[in-house]
C-alpha cells in the first residue's frame, strides 16, 4: 500500500477526488479527576483509502467499526488525531478559515435520521435555503427559484415549501436532507446510513433517486452503512471496516464474488437471502462473539479471535492492508481462497 | 379447530380512540399457528403488525382497546379473560421479546435477578432452583460465562447479549408460543445471524410456535413457514414462505419483494412502491393500497376487496383476482 | 384493467403530506380554544394587565387617600359594608378595590422585568455553556452552582439593605436571584439538541457558530425556557410579595400587592378583608400565568399542530 501511495501521490490532483492518508482518530476517555491513566478508543486507527471522481466508494461495517467517524472526519466535524485528507489535492487540515469553509462547502453530507437531522422549527423552505443562505450563493427572488429547483429535483412538490418537517413521511423528509446537500452543487456527497431508518420500500425510492441525482449532477459519494445489501446497488467499490481499520477493499464484483478476508466472508453470510429455497443449500457462516471494546483491541489481527480460520501468527502479528490481486486490497495474513462468495448469477 | 393449534385469531380488530376520533390499527385480521410452526407478519411501519401482538399479548394501551374478534389460545378466547389470568398466561405460556432490549429489561437490577424472579414468579421455584435455571437458560442462549453475565447489570452487556438475555428470559417458562416483535432489527448483521440461529434451533428443539413480527424479507425467508403481509391494518395475502416468495399475488407484496435488495445477484434491478403508507387517520376509500398500486383500477377506488382464496392455502385481498389466477 | 404498470422509480413528486401548515393565527386560535385552562389564563392575564393600564379610570378612589370616618369598613356584602368601598377598607380607610387595582402595576412590572432580565442572562450563559462545553461551560457552571449556594431571600434581603429599597433594585434582585435556573435548564436542553443531526448538519453546510446558536439551538430551547418563565413570573410576584411582606419591598406609597397584604397583617384575626383581597390578587394572576404558561408550551411548538 505505501508504494502504492508513492506512485500516486505524483498524479493525485487528476485521479483522485479525495485521499485520505493514514487517518487516526483517538476519543480520550480517561477516568479520574486527576487522569493519572491515559485510555483511548481508538475509532480509527490508521486508514488509507481514495475515491475517484464520479464513483461511489461504499463502506460497511458493524457498530463501533469507526465508519461514521470516518464520514465526520472528512466532514471535518470531528478533529483528527493523525493523518491527512486530501481532497482535490489539498490537504484538509492544513487549510483554515474562510478558505476551508469555502472548500468544505464542496463535500456535503446526508444523514441516517431523518428526523433528528431537520430541524423541527424550520420551514423546508428555510432548510433548503439555509446553505445558499449560509454562502451568500443567492438572495430574493433568485434565492426563492433555486430553492423550488431543488425541491423539484428530489422530487418535493414545491406546494410543500411552508411546511413543517413533522408534517412529511421518513421518505419525504430523506428528500429535503437530500435537496439540502444538493444546494451548494458540492462535489463529494458522505452518505452517512441514508436508508437505514426508512421502510424498504421507501429504501429504494431514496437510493434510485441518488443514483439518478449522481448521474445527472456528476456526484461523488461516500456510501456509510452497517450492511452490505445496502450498500451493494449504489457502490462501485466497497471498503470493509472493523474495529477502526480498513480490512478489505475492492470493487463491488470482486467482493461479493470472491472476499478475501473472513470477516467479509461473514458479513456476506450473515444476510438473510430472500429467497426460501436457498435456505438449506446456503453455506452458513456465523462469526461467534462480540465485536471487542475499540478501547483495548486485541493484540495481533483485530479479529482474530472471532475468525474462524485464525492461526498463531494471527495473535501476534498486525496484517497489513495489501494489494492481494489488482485493484484488491485485504488486511489478513491468510486471504481466503476462490469459492467464499456468494453470487448465485455470475 | 384441531388439537394442534394453539393460537387462533379471528378477525381481530384494535382500534385507537382518540380525540381526533377512531383510528383502525388492526382492521379485521385472522390468522391461526399451529405447534412447532414459525410465522411471520410482514409490513411496513404503520401496518398494524405490532398492534397485532401487542393485541395478542393483551398489552395495548390506552386509548387502544380490542374492540371485536377473539383471540383462542388453546381453544380459550384471551380477549375475554381477567388481567390476573392474562398475566398468568403472559410469560407462562406465552412469552415475548422485543426489538431494544435495552428498554424492556430494568437498568437497576441485575440480569439473573430479573430472570430469576420472572423464574419464580411462573414456577414456584426456590431461590436457589431458580438461580440455577436462570443460569441454564443464559448457557442455552449461548451466552459465554454465564455465571459472570447472571450478576451483571443490563447496560453492561453489548446489544446481542442483551437481545440473549430476553430470549433466555422468555424461554425461561417453557412457553409455548414465542412472540417476537422485530428481535434482529437493532441488531448488527453478525449478531443478527447468530440470535435468527438461536431461535431456529430452539424452536426445533422444544417445539415452540414462534410469531416473527418483522420488515424484513430477507428473515422472513430463512426462518418461517408461513407469512402474513399487512398492510394499512388488514391481511393483503397470506400463505407459505414457498408459494410467496414464488407466487406472490398481491401488487403489495410484489412490490415489497421487489424492493428487497438480494445480497446473491449481482445483476439486481431495485424497484420501489411509490409512494407512503397512508396514515392511520386518513385510509382511503376502496383497496387500502389504491393510492400507491400501479395496477389499481376504477374498482379499486370505490369498492373493497375482501381476503379470498385464490388456491388452496393461498389468501389475497386484491381485485385483480377476482375472476381466478392472473399473473403480476 | 391497467395492465400496463409504469415502472417504478421513485423519482417523481411524492404523495401529500400527512397535514396542513394553517396560518400560524389560525393555528393560535384553534389550539387556544381546544385548551380550556389556556383560555382562562389568558382571560386572567389580558384582565390583569388591562387592569393595569387603566388603573387611573378603573379605580373608584384615590388608592392612597386617607379617610379616618371610613377606617376598617368590612365588604359591601356584610353588615355595615358600604356600596361606595366595594371590597372595604383598611386601617387608614383607603379604599382596598382602588389599591389592588393600583397595586397591580407594580406587581407586573416587578415580576415581568425581573425575569426578562433572569432569561436574557440565563438564556445567554446556558446557549453560551451548553454549546462549547468545555472549559466555558466549566467555569460558567460552578459561577451558577455558587450561586445556587445562596439562599434567595437571604440574597435579596442583604442586597436591599445595602441599596436601600426601590423599584429597580428589586427588578435586579429579583432577576438575578433567578437567572440561574434558567442557565442550567437552557444548558441541559442545548446539550441534548446539539447531538441531534440538524446541528450537524447545519456545521457541515458551513454555518458558523453563532448562527447555529441563534437558528438552531434557541428556537429549540425557547419552548421549556418560556414555560418555565411563565412559572417564574408567578413565584416572582409572590416573592416580591414576601419582600414587601418583610418590609423591604416596595416603599409606600408605591402600592404592590405584597405591601397590601403586609399592612394588613396585623389586621387579620379581626378584619380579614384587609389581607386576604390582595392574597387573592395574587393567587388568581399567578394561576392565570401558569394556565398561559402551559398553553404557550404547546402552541410554540409546530408540531403540536392538531392536537395530534
Amino acid at each position: 500500500m505505501e508504494q502504492l501511495m508513492k506512485e500516486d501521490s505524483k498524479n493525485v490532483q487528476t485521479e483522485y477526488l479525495l485521499e485520505v492518508r493514514g487517518l487516526k482518530k483517538y476519543f480520550d476517555v480517561s477516568e479520574g479527576l486527576f487522569k493519572k491513566r491515559k485510555s483511548f478508543v481508538r475509532a480509527v486507527d490508521n486508514i488509507d483509502f481514495f475515491v475517484k471522481p464520479g464513483e461511489t466508494l461504499g463502506i460497511v461495517g458493524e457498530s463501533g467499526c469507526g465508519k461514521s467517524t470516518t464520514g465526520n472526519l472528512i466532514m471535518q466535524l470531528l478533529d483528527k488525531t493523525e493523518g491527512e485528507i486530501i481532497f482535490e489535492g489539498v490537504d484538509l487540515g492544513k487549510l483554515s478559515g474562510e478558505k476551508l469553509r469555502r472548500k468544505r462547502a464542496e463535500i456535503q453530507m446526508i444523514f441516517q435520521d431523518p428526523f433528528s437531522s431537520l430541524n423541527p422549527r424550520m420551514r423546508v423552505f428555510d432548510i433548503i435555503a439555509e446553505p445558499l443562505k449560509t454562502h451568500h450563493v443567492a438572495k430574493g427572488k433568485e434565492l426563492e427559484n433555486q430553492v423550488y429547483e431543488l425541491m423539484d429535483v428530489v422530487g418535493l412538490d414545491r406546494s410543500y415549501a411552508r411546511r413543517y418537517p413533522h408534517e412529511f413521511s421518513g421518505g419525504q423528509r430523506q428528500r429535503i436532507g437530500i435537496a439540502r446537500a444538493l444546494a451548494l452543487k458540492p462535489k463529494l456527497i458522505i452518505c452517512d446510513e441514508p436508508v437505514s431508518a426508512l421502510d424498504v420500500s421507501i429504501q429504494s425510492q431514496i437510493l434510485n433517486l441518488m443514483a439518478k441525482l449522481q448521474k445527472e449532477f456528476n456526484l461523488t459519494y461516500i456510501f456509510i452503512a452497517h450492511g452490505l445489501p445496502a450498500v451493494k446497488h449504489i457502490s462501485d467499490r466497497i471498503a470493509v471496516m472493523y474495529l477502526g481499520k480498513i480490512v478489505e477493499i475492492t470493487t463491488k464484483e470482486k467482493l461479493f464474488d470472491q472476499p478475501l478476508h473472513p470477516y467479509t466472508e461473514g458479513l456476506l453470510s450473515a444476510v438473510p437471502i430472500p429467497d426460501p429455497t436457498l435456505r438449506d443449500k446456503k453455506n452458513r457462516i456465523i462469526i461467534e462473539g462480540d465485536m471487542p471494546s475499540p478501547a483495548n483491541p486485541p493484540s495481533g489481527c483485530r479479529f482474530h479471535p472471532r475468525c474462524p480460520y485464525a492461526q498463531e501468527r494471527c495473535k501476534i502479528e498486525e496484517p497489513k492492508l495489501v494489494e492481494e490481486q489488482q485493484d484488491h486490497f485485504v488486511a489478513c495474513h491468510f486471504p481466503l481462497e476462490e469459492g467464499h462468495g456468494i453470487l448465485l448469477d455470475k | 379447530m384441531t388439537t394442534d393449534t394453539i393460537l387462533e385469531v379471528k378477525d381481530l380488530k384494535t382500534y385507537f380512540y382518540t380525540e381526533n376520533g377512531v383510528i383502525p390499527s388492526v382492521d379485521g385480521v385472522t390468522f391461526d399457528i399451529k405447534k412447532g410452526e414459525t410465522i411471520a407478519i410482514v409490513g411496513e411501519s404503520g401496518s398494524g403488525k405490532s398492534v397485532t401482538s401487542l393485541s395478542i399479548m393483551g398489552l395495548v394501551g390506552s386509548p387502544g382497546k380490542v374492540a371485536g374478534g377473539e383471540i383462542l389460545f388453546e381453544g380459550k378466547d384471551i380477549t375475554k379473560i381477567s388481567k390476573r389470568e392474562m398475566r398468568k398466561l403472559r410469560g407462562n405460556e406465552i412469552a415475548m421479546i422485543f426489538q431494544e432490549p435495552l428498554t424492556s429489561l430494568n437498568p437497576l437490577f441485575t440480569v439473573g435477578n430479573q430472570i430469576s424472579e420472572s423464574i419464580r414468579l411462573h414456577q414456584k421455584a426456590s431461590k436457589e432452583e431458580a438461580k440455577k435455571i436462570a443460569i441454564e437458560m443464559l448457557k442455552k442462549v449461548g451466552i459465554p460465562r454465564a455465571e459472570k453475565i447472571y450478576s451483571s447489570h443490563p447496560h453492561l452487556l453489548s446489544g446481542g447479549m442483551r437481545q440473549r438475555v430476553m430470549i433466555a428470559m422468555a424461554l425461561s417458562c417453557n412457553p409455548k408460543l414465542l412472540i417476537a416483535d422485530e428481535p434482529t432489527t437493532a441488531l448488527d448483521v453478525t449478531i443478527q445471524a447468530q440470535i435468527l440461529e438461536l431461535m431456529r434451533n430452539l424452536s426445533r428443539e422444544n417445539d415452540t410456535s414462534i410469531m416473527l413480527i418483522t420488515h424484513d424479507l430477507g428473515v422472513v425467508a430463512e426462518m418461517v413457514d408461513k407469512v402474513i403481509v399487512m398492510y394499512a391494518g388488514q391481511v393483503v395475502e397470506h400463505t407459505d414462505v414457498y408459494t410467496l416468495f414464488k407466487d406472490p399475488k398481491h401488487p403489495y407484496t410484489k412490490g415489497l419483494l421487489d424492493s428487497t435488495p438480494k445480497i446473491h445477484e449481482l445483476k439486481e434491478e431495485l424497484q420501489s412502491i411509490e409512494g407512503t403508507v397512508p396514515p392511520p387517520g386518513s385510509i382511503p376509500v376502496g383497496c387500502r393500497f389504491n393510492t400507491r398500486c400501479p395496477y389499481a383500477t376504477e374498482k379499486c377506488f370505490s369498492e373493497t376487496p375482501e381476503l379470498t382464496e385464490v388456491s388452496p392455502n393461498h389468501q389475497v385481498r386484491c381485485w385483480l383476482h377476482e375472476e381466478g389466477e392472473v399473473a403480476i | 384493467m391497467a395492465a400496463n404498470p409504469q415502472t417504478t422509480t421513485g423519482t417523481g413528486p411524492v404523495a401529500t403530506p400527512i397535514s396542513k401548515s394553517p396560518s400560524a393565527f389560525k393555528r393560535w386560535f384553534r389550539l387556544l380554544l381546544k385548551s380550556k385552562t389556556g383560555t382562562v389564563g389568558l382571560i386572567i392575564v389580558l384582565t390583569v394587565i388591562l387592569i393595569s393600564i387603566f388603573a387611573k379610570q378603573l379605580a373608584p378612589h384615590d388608592p392612597n387617600q386617607i379617610n379616618p370616618a371610613m377606617m376598617l369598613k368590612p365588604p359591601v356584602w356584610m353588615d355595615g359594608g358600604s356600596a361606595d368601598y366595594i371590597l372595604g377598607t383598611d386601617n387608614l380607610g383607603r379604599d382596598i378595590l382602588s389599591r389592588i387595582i393600583f397595586g397591580s402595576q407594580i406587581s407586573l412590572a416587578v415580576g415581568i422585568s425581573a425575569v426578562v432580565l433572569a432569561g436574557v442572562i440565563g438564556v445567554f450563559v446556558g446557549l453560551v455553556a451548553g454549546y462549547y462545553g468545555g472549559i466555558i461551560d466549566n467555569i460558567l457552571m460552578r459561577l451558577v452552582d455558587s450561586f445556587l449556594a445562596i439562599p434567595t431571600i437571604l440574597f435579596a434581603l442583604v442586597i436591599l439593605s445595602i441599596f436601600g429599597p426601590s423599584v429597580p433594585t428589586l427588578i435586579v434582585v429579583l432577576g438575578i436571584t433567578n437567572w440561574v435556573q434558567y442557565a442550567r435548564l437552557v444548558r441541559g436542553e442545548v446539550l441534548s439538541i446539539k447531538e441531534r443531526e440538524f446541528v450537524k448538519a447545519a456545521k457541515s453546510i458551513g454555518v458558523r457558530d453563532n448562527q447555529i446558536i441563534l437558528r438552531h439551538l434557541l428556537p429549540n430551547v425557547i419552548s421549556p425556557f418560556i414555560v418555565i418563565s411563565t412559572l417564574s413570573v408567578a413565584t416572582t410576584i409572590i416573592l416580591e410579595a414576601s419582600l414587601s411582606f418583610l418590609g423591604l419591598g416596595i416603599q409606600p406609597p408605591t402600592i404592590s400587592w405584597g405591601g397590601i397584604l403586609s399592612d394588613g397583617r396585623d389586621y387579620i384575626a379581626t378584619s380579614w378583608w384587609l389581607a386576604t383581597f390582595p392574597g387573592l390578587a395574587i393567587t388568581i394572576t399567578v394561576l392565570g400565568i401558569i394556565f398561559l404558561g402551559d398553553w404557550l408550551r404547546d402552541v410554540l411548538d409546530p408540531r403540536a399542530n392538531n392536537g395530534r
